[in-house]
């Protein structure tokens, strides 16, 4: 990993040279929410202090994608690319959390069988990280085991020093391909020492007791558990809007549509891919059987899919501790509650 | 694909002949018995469905659909020369090597017929290399059983046991097989756990009485072989739809054994 320094002038020259090649996507203060959105000007950036409300998964799983197009006319059938042609991109401002998220995402679409929309996307795309220096109030991502401050994960990571200068962490050989074009925009870190240590001395990462909990118990709760009166209680609030998975920067679960009108003489349309949650009661039906026919069971198997069977399939839990999930649920569902619990709860035998 | 002919099973289930349009593809693909295909009515959707014809049969693919969705649905207004879309195949199917040398007890109900069929010919194309082979086949009426021309031609065989069997109620005048359900009917015929293994599909209900009959009759969990329908959308273990415990159904399945099935978290 190499360091370097940038100015914010500097920056903001880069960015102008790079709006004229790449898309870019950063963090924009929106009226309602914060969300990663595509930016024409370095001034529309939002440099949230924390988390934006909506993760950058859209930009890698889009909420409605099309996979190709249908065209039937008589009995012969055409199949073609999309439209949606992907130029490079770089995305800016992503936080360990959502960072991490990608690479959680990334097993996923690429072990046992490639996704190619997904890896297309993520291929095309830098992603240049930012750390976190303070958590957000919901935000729980140290009891997930995700260093907030680490560049894991990111291609560059820009640190703001508040004196005008980023830091400039080169991470992977991507960020190494992408500084070697654009090295002299960049200057030699020689204060490094100083600069950081004003920015560890406010550093204040402590998140409290009440979201600390020990995942080792509550996966071995979790492997004993599948029956408890725990799943009914928590869940009997639930709605089922599948807010939480759609928020959630590692919930990747998603259903076909096909859109289609006849037109010139043929029938033609889109099949897409749309995002889905386990919480919605049609995920698992089928015409004849339905496996969880209850919102307490498939609360239960958004939990255990999270912390306990992706952790058996893949070696890694699936929640990066954004706490997207606990702000933002219409009946205040709260994960962190529910993990504190069954850490107490086991702790007690 | 081409749809090449087409045959009215019963009042609801249709099996239809495909045929891939590119001369490559129809030489190299390749399949098992058990693994399943991702059918595509342009418009409508994408549906699940096995590959029920035998992998020993060259140049051509059947499935057998049963009205059950908006695809299914879709499926049987199609006439022969329609085009459909496939993907596939998916799934890991039955253990072959495994039933190599055994005796093989396939019990099946309804639409749960049609992986049993691709196996079942499949088998008879290696007979030598099974032991003996019983099929016991019911549903709810007459009408209802899949595949009638075919069973006709496996009970005239005398290297297989058939049974037919159907639900009370469910005969008509001149049905000369038996009345009952399967669960019931499998225990008033003589099955032998020594060298047998079983492959049940059907109905969940079904498949929980066989299971629970052929245990008290000692067959081991670990030579019970039968299939989980769950829900599968995308058949690559991506989209989270057939997720049960650490398993995908569209991956690690839908082809399982009772040993296997007994470690999952109960919701199938
Ligand atoms: C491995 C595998 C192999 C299979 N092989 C075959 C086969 O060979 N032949 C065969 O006929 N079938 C087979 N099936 C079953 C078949 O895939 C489906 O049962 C059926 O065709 C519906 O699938 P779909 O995806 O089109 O339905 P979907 O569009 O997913 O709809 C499911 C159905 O559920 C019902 N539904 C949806 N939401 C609700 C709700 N909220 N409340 C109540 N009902 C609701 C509707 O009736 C709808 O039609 C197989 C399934 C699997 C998993
Ligand atoms: S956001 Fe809350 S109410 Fe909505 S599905 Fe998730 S837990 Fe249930
Ligand atoms: S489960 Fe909740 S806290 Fe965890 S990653 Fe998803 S949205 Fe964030
Ligand atoms: S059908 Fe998509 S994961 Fe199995």
């Amino acid at each position: 990993m190499t360091t370097k320094l940038i100015t914010r002038n500097s920056l903001k020259k880069l960015m102008r040279d790079l709006l004229t090649v790449f898309e870019i996507v950063a963090p924009v203060q929106g009226e309602a929410v914060s969300a990663f959105q595509r930016i024409s000007a370095y001034e529309e950036i939002g440099w949230p202090d924390s988390n934006t409300a909506r993760s950058p998964k859209e930009f890698f799983l889009p909420p409605a994608d099309g996979l190709f197009r249908f065209q039937q006319t008589g009995r012969e059938t055409l199949l073609s690319e999309p439209a949606n042609h992907h130029g490079p991109r770089i995305i800016l401002g992503v936080r360990p959390c959502d960072a991490a998220a990608l690479a959680i995402m990334d097993r996923v679409f690429s072990e046992k069988g490639i996704d190619v929309h997904y890896t297309a996307l993520r291929d095309n795309t830098l992603v240049i990280g930012q750390p976190c220096w303070k958590p957000g109030k919901d935000c729980f991502c140290t009891s997930v085991g995700i260093n907030p401050t680490a560049s894991l994960n990111m291609d560059i990571m820009l640190t703001d020093l508040r004196d005008e200068r980023f830091l400039v962490d080169i991470v992977s050989p991507k960020g190494e391909d992408f500084f070697s074009y654009f090295s002299h925009f960049f200057q030699e870190p020689e204060d490094l020492p100083r600069a950081l240590s004003a920015q560890t001395r406010e550093m204040v990462f402590y998140l409290g007791e009440d979201k600390m909990f020990d995942l080792r118990v509550i996966k071995k709760w979790l492997d004993n558990n599948f029956e408890n009166p725990l799943w009914t209680k928590t869940a009997a609030r639930c709605i089922g809007c599948g807010a939480c998975s759609f928020l959630c920067p590692t919930c990747h679960c998603f259903d076909f549509t096909d859109e289609s009108t006849y037109q010139d003489n043929s029938f033609q349309g889109l099949r897409k891919r749309v995002w889905d949650s386990c919480s919605f009661s049609h995920f698992t039906q089928t015409p004849t059987h339905q496996p969880r026919p209850t919102q307490d069971r498939r609360f239960r198997q958004r939990i255990m899919h999270k912390f306990k069977y992706s952790f058996d399939r893949y070696q890694q839990l699936a929640c990066v501790g954004c706490g997207r999930c606990r702000s933002l649920c219409p009946v205040g569902i709260d994960l962190v509650e529910v993990l504190v619990s069954i850490s107490r709860q086991s702790h007690q035998f | 694909m081409a749809i090449e002919d087409i045959i009215v099973e019963t009042p609801d289930v249709k099996t239809f002949r495909l045929i891939f349009q590119e001369r490559k593809i129809r030489r190299h693909f390749s399949f098992k018995a058990g693994q399943f295909g991702k059918y595509s009515v342009f418009g409508e959707g994408e549906s699940t469905f096995y590959l029920a014809s035998s992998p020993t049969w060259e140049g051509y693919l059947e499935c057998s659909v049963r009205r059950a969705s908006k695809v299914a649905e879709a499926f049987h207004k199609l006439g022969v020369g329609d085009r459909i879309g496939f993907r596939g195949p998916y799934g890991n199917g039955f253990p072959l090597p495994e039933l190599t040398g055994k005796n093989l007890i396939l019990i099946g109900s309804g639409i749960g017929i049609v992986p049993l069929r691709s196996l079942i010919w499949n088998c008879l194309d290696f007979r030598e290399s099974f032991g003996k082979i019983t099929i016991l086949y019911g549903a709810e009426r007459v009408a209802d059983l899949v595949y009638k021309r075919e069973l006709r031609e496996w009970e005239s065989r005398r290297d297989i046991n058939l049974i037919r069997t159907v639900d009370p109620g469910g005969e008509e005048p001149g049905w000369d097989g038996r009345v009952g359900f399967v669960p019931m009917i499998m225990r008033e015929i003589d099955l032998l756990p020594e060298k047998s293994w079983v492959i049940t599909c059907g109905p969940p209900v079904m498949i929980k009485f066989v299971i629970e009959g052929l245990i008290s009759l000692g067959f081991s969990p670990e030579r019970i072989i039968t299939t989980l329908e769950m829900k599968i959308r995308c058949g690559l273990g991506k989209c989270g739809r057939c997720n049960i415990g650490k398993h995908y159904v569209c991956q690690d399945g839908p082809v399982f054994t009772y040993a296997q099935i007994g470690e999952f978290p109960n919701e199938f």
